[in-house]
């Protein structure tokens, strides 16, 4: 199976990465780019890296954007229209409440113990500068920000899912795109909201 | 005309075979063999005018580490095959040529196997010239157009190919053709630098690789061909609408210096004018003057990243320049998007080169699947998203 994967950072990179490496560990992952690196190229861009994906003979397709400042249904519902619409059926459309690192502090408890601080100094706010700081993303160094993209991908690899899913709509809402893609391509994505941990 | 070319052990080049088409584009990210593949036409061109050493100096960065680190392997094949105009019809040459670089830096390029054949009118698959560890046959065309198939014998050190011993003469017209042939290749990387030199050479048509030379070549065109001269300066009204004339002030005899003047009368020394209107004039000179001299027999051109320093607006004009009915077969290395774009008419003439662990790879998009995207996207973005190969 290929995977396609349209995305701005490096956290939502990351992310991408460890759901796939914890629902489809076997799966080729392709990036989708985009001309420009602003948010507004970013989405501009979603039709056309959609396109250029399912050229390259991806299966699926995902997208993951945050909301910002603005309701992430608000967002999901305006973006979503960029979506083509022979690529509609194969596309996994996320968006973050706030922004993907919102999704990573979900469980605050589990992402203390990954990180090994305290949980109270998680921001409850925005934590995305603290989770940034802390798997050491921020940086020019190449290999050191390779490394914090890989720790993250291992910790959503690991993360406790049911606790996401049931925290936070934005989350439950990608997860059953997934889910729905799974059933209707044969594929299986393990019930997270009934696994342990 | 370049029919095939292939290499074999040449820096990244492993078992290439490159098959070109009038107008060519090489693409690929840095360090994926598109300079070294040029550099192997450059050197095979090279090796018809000059000593094989000198060669390896010239175009492949010396004579040492001129074969493929992790190949096992102490010999460089080339192979070409090409359509020369010859009289009224077209021979049909294929040209091996083998050698041995040195194992250390101190050692010597040598010649291993030569082998010419042609063709064509009487010639069929007749060899004009074999070069085997230095011990030489030659046929005597003279004699062979009687009905004799005579071979002249002789031998030569092996520090260059027989055919840039070769000098013109009655007896071998038909090598000296595609000698001639040959010594036309040429890879132009336009160094700006270069081409604000002053250096006076008197009587230079050609311009050099770096267009070290372009002030002579211009001064020469000025005063040998004035028609061409201000064609040349009307194409180079495209970027600069006042852009009239160029004046060549008497200096010392070495030395040739250019001053642009627009028809308001104002001057601008070379060394002033911006790198891209230097290398515009280059390319223009180059496209449009050049080809003209030797429409005998459709060289090749190779031309990397022609789109350094020019607006991108302006890059169709260069393309367009091309006469695809006599001019010369041209390859092209970019990594410029909108320039990548104007190769939506030349689909068949695209090449993608990827660098593996240990050596480069050449495909060709696959035309269709290409021509289809086009709805979409544009060639140039295809690249970018890497959906050529």
């Amino acid at each position: 199976m290929k995977i396609g994967y349209y995305v701005q950072g490096d956290a939502d990179e990351a992310v991408v990465k460890g759901l796939a490496k914890r629902w489809c560990p076997d799966a080729e992952l392709a990036k989708g780019k985009f001309r420009g690196a602003s948010r507004e190229s970013f989405r501009r861009e979603i039709a056309n890296s959609l396109w250029a994906l399912k050229y390259q003979g991806c299966d699926i397709l995902v997208v993951l954007t945050d909301a910002d400042a603005n309701r992430w249904r608000d967002v999901k519902r305006r973006e979503s229209d960029r979506i083509p619409e022979d690529c509609k059926h194969l596309t996994l459309f996320g968006v973050a409440n706030r922004n993907i690192e919102c999704w990573l502090a979900i469980d605050r408890g589990a992402l203390a113990r990954e990180l090994k601080c305290r949980v109270e100094e998680i921001p409850i706010d925005d934590p995305s500068d603290f989770i940034k700081r802390h798997f050491g993303l921020p940086g020019s160094n190449k290999l050191a920000r390779d490394d914090a993209k890989a720790r993250i991908r291992d910790y959503v690899a690991e993360a406790p899912l049911r606790t996401w899913i049931r925290n936070s709509d934005s989350f439950a809402d990608f997860y059953e795109q997934a889910r729905r893609w799974a059933a209707q391509n044969e594929c299986s994505i393990p019930n997270e909201r009934e696994r342990e941990g | 005309m370049l029919q095939e070319f292939r290499v074999d052990n040449f820096k990244s080049l492993i078992n290439i075979v490159f098959k070109p088409q009038e107008i060519n584009l090489f693409l690929g990210k840095n360090n994926s063999g598109k300079t070294n593949l040029c550099q192997a036409l450059q050197f095979v061109g090279c090796s018809s005018i000059f000593p094989l050493n000198e060669c390896a100096e010239k175009v492949a960065g010396g004579r040492f580490g001129m074969t493929n680190f992790a190949f096992d392997k102490s010999t460089i094949d080339f192979y070409i095959r090409a359509k020369v105009p010859y009289e009224e019809e077209a021979l049909s040459f294929e040209y091996e040529l083998t050698i041995s670089p040195p194992k250390d830096r101190m050692g010597e390029v040598k010649v291993e196997r030569e082998i010419l054949s042609v063709t064509g009118g009487k010639f069929e698959q007749t060899i004009l010239l074999k070069n085997i560890f230095g011990r030489i046959q030659l046929l005597d065309e003279k004699d062979f157009m009687d009905g004799m198939e005579n071979y002249f014998e002789t031998s030569a050190s092996r520090d260059a190919t027989m055919l840039q011993r070769l000098y013109d003469s009655e007896n071998n017209v038909c090598v000296n053709r595609f000698k001639r042939y040959l010594s036309n290749w040429i890879c132009y990387d336009l160094s700006a630098t270069a081409m604000r030199g002053s250096d006076y050479k008197p009587n230079e048509v050609f311009l050099n690789s770096d267009g070290s030379n372009l002030a002579s070549v211009l001064y020469w065109l000025k005063t040998h061909n004035e028609r061409d001269y201000r064609k040349l300066m009307k194409v180079m009204q495209v970027i600069e609408p006042k852009f009239d004339i160029i004046n060549f002030p008497v200096g010392s005899e070495s030395v040739v210096v250019m001053l642009f003047e627009d028809s308001d009368g104002y001057s601008l020394p070379a060394w002033n004018a911006s790198n891209g209107t230097l290398r515009f004039l280059a390319l223009t000179y180059v496209l449009l003057i050049q080809t003209q001299l030797i429409l005998d027999s459709r060289p090749l051109f190779m031309i990397e990243e022609p789109e350094n320093g020019i607006y991108v607006g302006f890059l169709k004009t260069l393309l367009e320049m091309i006469d695809r009915s006599q001019g010369p077969q041209i390859v092209f290395t970019s990594h410029a998007p909108y320039f990548i774009d104007l190769f939506d008419v030349y689909l068949d003439g695209i090449f993608v080169l990827n660098r593996g662990k240990q050596h480069t790879s050449i495909t060709q998009p696959d035309i269709d699947e290409v021509k289809k995207r086009l709805e979409h996207f544009p060639l140039g973005e295809q690249h970018f998203r890497e959906m050529l190969g």
